[in-house]
């Protein structure tokens, strides 16, 4: 059930509730009156139970709730008690010591009699309302009292006889059964009916009162067919002492004597009594409590005594079809009881509610219905809206496929030209990389050779030439020139034959200062010389000699003597260089041809070993800190070769920074790899060779042994073991960053290592 | 009487001081002999050379330089004292660089390390006389 629908369900049993609701009788609040109902009629019978329920309605109507204490006075019928009552009267005192009337109902002849004993001895100053009663002796002897109020009821026997009459307009006879039980009240009854029979000439009235049962029998079969009964209620005595009700009185008879029988208080129905004048005790009841009320609570104290017309001729339908009273002849204010369309009045609550029911579901499933309607009219229209889609999508599909297929084609082709291009470009880069390695080496190994080749020719030179060389010059010394030429040789010898250009220059225009100073001509090239020759310490007289025109041989002799000197220093050095290169092109060919290790090794142990290697005195200067992760794992590298990797970059950045500084080593994880960084805080690397840092022989060299290929030999290696180096300046600091690729879970942790000597 | 002076430039030291070296002995006192480690350095030189009243008689540079290569000192410095000879002296010969160097400016010569000495001194002794 959709949602609304459920709202359909919860408003019809909203409607059904409040039906019910109305339907039943309303609770009261208010004050609580205590009532002592006594009755000559039966507990629990029509007589008493809807005179209380109507008396109850009227009270709690004006806010009055009532406990009604009901005394029905039953054996009172039969006979009348011989003491008058007065056991029932001690009984009610005992009964109801202790409880306050506020008032006491009295129903009935004898009832009205009991009431107002019981209240002058045991409840003075209480209220005494009397009603359903036509004793006219009793209604006279208690209107003079005072606090006892009545609402006779008026003799239904006028009503009866006209009811009779008006339906059997051909009946010839009126027969009066009269009961005996109560023979006081017979000869009113006669004489009343004498007196209204005047009013009806053409009907003879038969009575029988306190008959014996034959003669009734007799009466009723002597009356023919046109005729009817009117019946007293109270009962009979039969001759053996049985005594029958009025109810068993007419079965008895109309088995035999088909009449139409009234009842004169036609209180009994389906008794086979076409009807009577039913005493209407609802009103009796109501008009029981209006009168309580008004007694109770009325400023002014209400007429007492006024006769109720609360009798209502009542007939019973099924007996007039049977003797086939045509409906014309039924008087207006007649009630008729048992009609079948009565069934559904006295179930009317019942049917409504039912009604209710129905049509709540009834609106339900109509609701449901529409919208299970509107439902399936969306859905249709969706389903069509879906395939007319399903069909457009499939036909883009199918294009989509086509051309899917199509650049899929040119897609292999491009493959294969691609494929095509790279092998050449490989072979061009490979070429391409020999020819600078090739470049490079020419340039590094050329400049030594360049260097041998000079200064050995030029040794040659200085040592033999038949003019200038140094064994024709010393042949021409005189003494003094000899001395002069071997203080200049103590003060050339032991000082370092290399000596930067720059410095030589310097040394030179200090040279030319101090002849200056010493007023001695100071030709440039001659402090020049001197300088070159290594004489910058020469003395002042030394130099005064030496400058001297005459001595010009010994100058040139002592250049001479240092030329020697340093060309076997360059050619030492040249040659040592070119040893170097050597050396590191061997490394580099076979740690290029070596792919990933089968061996792995221990990034904090290679750290060490590599730091190890600046503890050296000519490291002193440098500061090496290195920070190693716990727990980092192995990596794919051979031991001495990732030791290479870190001496490698550890000498370049010593070397950027010119030997002194501080150098920072971390080692740390970086999933999947391991990740270490070189971080000096040097001048960095030239931007002009940062695009080939990591090619061979990138860089230039310098006087120090500078290999070129440092760098180149970490990419090989790195890059061979699955990793990658890369470079870059951040914030002032140089960084070389390694990342290699992770292998095992790591066996113990790395110790933090910090060297400096 | 100002000095006829060669201006020798090579990153590499071992280089500066086996020329100078060479043609020191060779020539003596008849030129004076400055270095430079840098195109750069070079130029300062040559300016100074020229401040100081001397003339720049001889350039001799090598080309593969961090910073100034040589082609662009040798430029340079013949816009500085076009009289002065140019001399390339180099490891390796990168043919085109040369070639469009030479449509520049006129080289001397173009020098392969090692070098031939007897050509470098009849080069600089073309120069003196």
């Amino acid at each position: 059930m959709t949602g609304r629908v459920r709202t359909g369900c919860r408003l019809a049993l909203a409607i059904l509730s409040t039906i019910i609701f109305l339907a039943s009788p309303l609770s009261a609040e208010g004050g609580l009156l205590n009532v002592l109902f006594i009755s000559s009629h039966e507990a629990g019978t029509v007589e008493t139970a809807e005179v209380i329920s109507a008396f109850r309605s009227e009270t709690a109507a004006a806010g009055h709730r009532s406990e009604v204490f009901l005394e029905a006075l039953d054996s009172l019928r039969l006979p009348p008690p011989a003491d008058g009552g007065a056991d029932i009267e001690n009984d009610l005192a005992e009964r109801y010591r202790g409880i306050r009337f506020d008032l006491i109902l009295a129903q009935a002849s004898q009832a009205v009699e009991m009431a107002v004993r019981y209240r002058d001895r045991h409840a003075p100053g209480v209220p005494v309302y009397c009603f359903d009663t036509i004793d006219e002796d009793l209604i006279t002897r208690y209107s003079a009292e005072s606090s006892v109020f009545g609402r006779p009821l008026g003799s239904p026997l006028s009503p009866t006889l006209r009811l009779a009459a008006e339906l059997f307009p051909k009946a010839r006879k009126a027969i009066f059964l009269a009961s005996v039980t109560d023979p006081d009240y017979v000869p009113g009854y006669l004489d009343a009916l004498i007196a209204l029979s005047d009013g009806y000439p053409g009907l003879e009235l038969v009575p029988i009162i306190n008959a014996n049962f034959a003669t009734v029998e007799k009466t009723l079969a002597d009356a023919g067919q046109d005729a009817f009964v009117l019946l007293l209620p109270g009962g009979w005595v039969l001759p053996n002492g049985d005594f029958l009700s009025e109810t068993e009185m007419v079965d008895r008879l109309e088995a035999e004597y088909p009449l139409p029988y009234f009842g004169i208080y036609g209180s009994t129905f389906g008794t086979g009594l076409v009807g009577g004048c039913l005493v209407d005790r609802a009103a009796m009841g109501r008009e029981a409590g209006d009168m309580a009320l008004s007694i109770l609570f009325a400023k002014r104290k209400p007429v007492a005594w006024l006769y109720s017309n609360a009798v209502v001729p009542t007939l019973d339908w099924r007996a007039l079809k049977r003797f086939d009273v045509p409906s014309s002849l039924i008087p207006e204010d007649a009630v008729v009881k048992f009609e079948p369309p009565g069934f559904w009045l006295q179930y009317q609550r019942q049917l409504m509610a039912t009604g209710a029911v129905l049509l709540g579901l009834l609106f339900i499933l109509l609701v449901e219905a529409s919208f299970r309607k509107r439902k399936n009219l969306i859905l249709a229209e969706s389903n069509e809206k879906l395939e007319a889609t399903v069909l457009a999508r499939t036909e883009e599909l199918r294009t989509a496929n086509a051309e899917l297929e199509a650049s899929n084609a040119n897609l292999e082709d491009s493959l294969r030209r691609i494929e095509a291009m790279q092998e050449r470009l490989v072979s061009d880069v490979q070429d391409s990389v020999l020819g600078r390695i090739a470049l490079g080496l020419a340039h590094e190994v050329n400049n030594p050779l360049g260097a041998i080749q000079a200064s050995t020719s030029s040794m040659k030179a200085a040592l033999v030439d038949p003019v200038g060389g140094m064994t024709s010059i010393l042949c021409g010394f005189d003494e003094g020139q000899f001395e002069l030429f071997r203080r200049g040789l103590a003060v050339m010898s032991g000082k370092e034959a290399l000596v930067d250009p720059e410095e030589t220059m310097s040394r030179g225009k200090n040279l030319a200062g101090r002849m200056d100073a010493l007023g001695l001509s100071a030709r440039r090239s001659l402090a020049d010389l001197l300088a070159d020759s290594g004489l910058a310490e020469l003395s002042d007289e030394d130099l005064r000699s030496i400058t001297a025109e005459e001595n010009a041989r010994v100058l040139a002799g002592l250049y001479r003597a240092q030329s020697i000197e340093r060309g076997v220093a360059i050619a030492l050095q040249a040659t040592g260089r070119i040893a170097s290169i050597v050396e590191a092109l061997r490394s580099y060919a076979r740690d290029s041809v070596a792919g990933p290790s089968a061996s792995v090794s221990h990034i904090g142990e290679s750290l060490s070993s590599a730091v190890g290697f600046f503890r050296e005195a000519e490291f002193k200067d440098v500061d090496i800190a290195c920070e190693v992760e716990e727990g980092l794992p192995e990596v794919p590298v051979a031991f001495a070769s990732l030791v290479r990797v870190w001496t490698n970059l550890l000498r370049n950045s010593i070397q950027a920074m010119g030997g002194k500084g501080k150098i920072a080593v971390k080692a740390a994880r970086e999933d999947p790899s391991v990740l270490v960084e070189v971080i000096d805080w040097g001048p960095g690397v030239d931007p002009a060779l940062r695009e080939r840092l990591f090619t061979p022989f990138a860089g230039k060299t310098s006087l120090e042994s500078g290999l070129g290929l440092g760098l180149s030999i970490c990419k090989r290696i790195v890059e061979g073991s699955g990793g990658s180096i890369s470079h870059e300046e951040r914030e002032g600091r140089t960084v070389f960053a390694v990342r290699l690729p992770a292998v095992s879970r790591p066996a113990g942790d790395c110790p933090e290592e910090a060297a400096h000597a | 009487m100002p000095r006829k002076t060669i201006l020798i430039v090579d990153d590499d030291a071992i280089i500066l001081l086996a020329l100078r070296q060479e043609l020191r002995l060779r020539f003596g006192e008849a030129y004076a002999y400055e270095t430079a480690t840098s195109g750069m350095k070079g130029l300062e030189r040559a300016a100074a050379i020229g401040a100081a009243g001397d003339e720049l008689a001889i350039v001799i540079s090598d080309w593969l330089m961090p910073g100034m290569k040589g082609d662009e000192f040798l430029r340079k410095v013949h816009e500085l004292a076009p009289a002065a000879r140019l001399v390339m002296l180099t490891a390796h010969a990168d043919e085109s660089d040369m070639e469009r160097l030479s449509r520049d400016v006129r080289i001397e010569a173009f020098l392969r390390k090692p070098w031939d000495p007897e050509r470098l001194f009849s080069l600089v002794s073309a120069a003196l006389g």
